[in-house]
């Protein structure tokens, strides 16, 4: 007689055990602190929480030719400086100041290397844009006919949606300061817009 | 208002900033100012476009390439070892250390000791040192006497031991002298040896006094003459002069 006999007792890789919560769950806060422990799914998501904001804001300042290299030069700063972020300001304040300083300093760069035009592959001036093109498109190409202080605050206000003080905080300027230059912004994006604007 | 003060408060207006007063007063004056009111209409749209326009999105290759580079610099980091990799984040605070222990050692062994010893200086020439002061210069100087005493006692030995030696030399020749001689070169050895007497004083209870010593050595330094001239059979003239 063939006795049954039991299987052997097998090690199997059950699923991994879960977080309590999402980690889409993780606040900012939770965020830094798993990513100063090198955990790569830490990573990745504060990369994909900020990625857009980011990409939008480098972009629109040194303009979409350069906005790869800049940005990913921003993410490196940002993974290597969070063991000395303080949590004195918002997560999201610390990244945008980190990202305008970059965008800054690489136009700053670039001005002393007249050969390079970044606007080059952008839309056209305002002034030769086709009336039936979209009015984003239009803001963007008469965005990129500011200057680079005026762009800007105008990105981070109007567009990032940032407070005076946060803009103040992310220049590294006084709230009367970021409030002036937003308004000789706006004032120049009218004169740049000014047909279309009424459409 | 005028048109131009309007149209400076324009942002301020469209994003809230204004009090209810001066909100009043802007409205007023854009309902019969048609310019100024098309201005902010403007403002009104340029300000709804341009929150429409939102982030962007980034290439998917951005985010390799960010993973790359921190790789890269890890691996970097790792052969560096743990002080370079320190010193190259926290740069700027080590330089800053660096200098401020640079002047504090500046400060403490060239500065401070210049400020001390030009206030000493002032002091002593004002007569206003005090002991603590002056303590550095008084070692030194107590040091130097010492020496000095040193140099007198071991000169004096030997002058003495010289007018020894010579008076016992000259003693073994009074058997030749005249009475007239030998009472003149007893005469003048014991005007010598009360000199000598006198001046041995001066140098015991002195020694620091360079004059002292000075007058003591020429005493000696005569009796010495005056024992060599005896033995040379000069005594007389000697005695006599």
């Amino acid at each position: 007689m063939i006795l049954a006999s039991s299987p052997p007792a097998l090690t199997v890789i059950g699923p991994k055990k879960q977080r309590a919560g999402s980690e889409f769950d993780l606040d900012d806060k939770e965020l830094v602190q798993a990513c100063r422990r090198g955990e790569s799914q830490a990573m990745e998501l504060l990369y994909r929480r900020y990625k857009r904001r980011v990409f939008g804001l480098v972009t629109r300042i040194v303009g979409s030719s350069d906005s790869e290299e800049v940005v990913q030069e921003v993410f490196v700063r940002i993974y290597r400086g969070l063991a000395k972020f303080r949590g004195d300001a918002q997560l999201s304040t610390w990244i945008y100041r980190l990202a305008v300083n970059a965008s800054l300093t690489h136009v700053s760069k670039r001005k002393r290397r007249p050969e390079c035009d970044p606007w080059e592959d952008q839309e056209p001036a305002p002034e030769v844009v086709q009336r039936d093109f979209a009015l984003s498109k239009r803001l963007e190409a008469a965005l990129a006919q500011l200057p680079t202080g005026y762009r800007t605050v105008l990105i981070l206000h109007d567009i990032e949606g940032r407070s005076h003080e946060q803009c103040a905080a992310i220049l590294g300027c006084r709230i009367g300061t970021s409030k002036s230059q937003l308004h000789k912004a706006r004032a120049k994006m009218r004169e740049l817009l000014h047909p279309s604007l009424r459409e | 208002m005028q048109c131009k003060t309007v149209l400076r408060q324009s942002s301020s207006y469209l994003d809230g900033d204004l009090s209810a007063e001066k909100s009043a007063v802007i409205r007023g004056h854009l309902r019969c100012c048609d310019s100024c009111n098309q201005a902010f209409e403007d403002e009104s749209s340029l300000i709804d476009a341009a929150a429409t326009l939102g982030p962007m999105d980034p290439p998917d290759r951005i985010w390799q390439a960010i993973q790359s580079q921190i790789s890269e610099e890890e691996i970097a980091d790792s052969k560096r070892g743990w002080m370079q990799t320190w010193l190259l984040g926290n740069w700027r605070p080590v330089a800053v250390m660096a200098a401020g222990a640079v002047l504090a050692a500046g400060l403490v062994f060239v500065v401070l000791p210049m400020q001390k010893r030009a206030q000493s200086d002032a002091a002593i020439a004002a007569g206003e040192s005090s002991p603590l002061q002056v303590a550095g210069r008084g070692i030194a100087e107590e040091s130097h006497r010492e020496e000095r005493s040193e140099e007198l006692v071991e000169s004096k030995r030997h002058y003495l031991q010289t007018i020894a030696e010579l008076r016992e030399i000259l003693e073994e020749d009074r058997a030749v002298w005249s009475a007239e001689a030998a009472g003149q070169i007893d005469e003048e050895l014991l005007r010598f040896a009360a000199e000598r007497n006198a001046v041995q004083l001066t140098i015991t209870s002195g020694l620091s006094d360079v004059r002292a010593g000075d007058e003591a050595f020429a005493s000696y330094q005569g009796e010495i003459d005056f024992l060599q001239l005896a033995i040379s059979g000069e005594a007389v003239k000697v005695g006599s002069l």
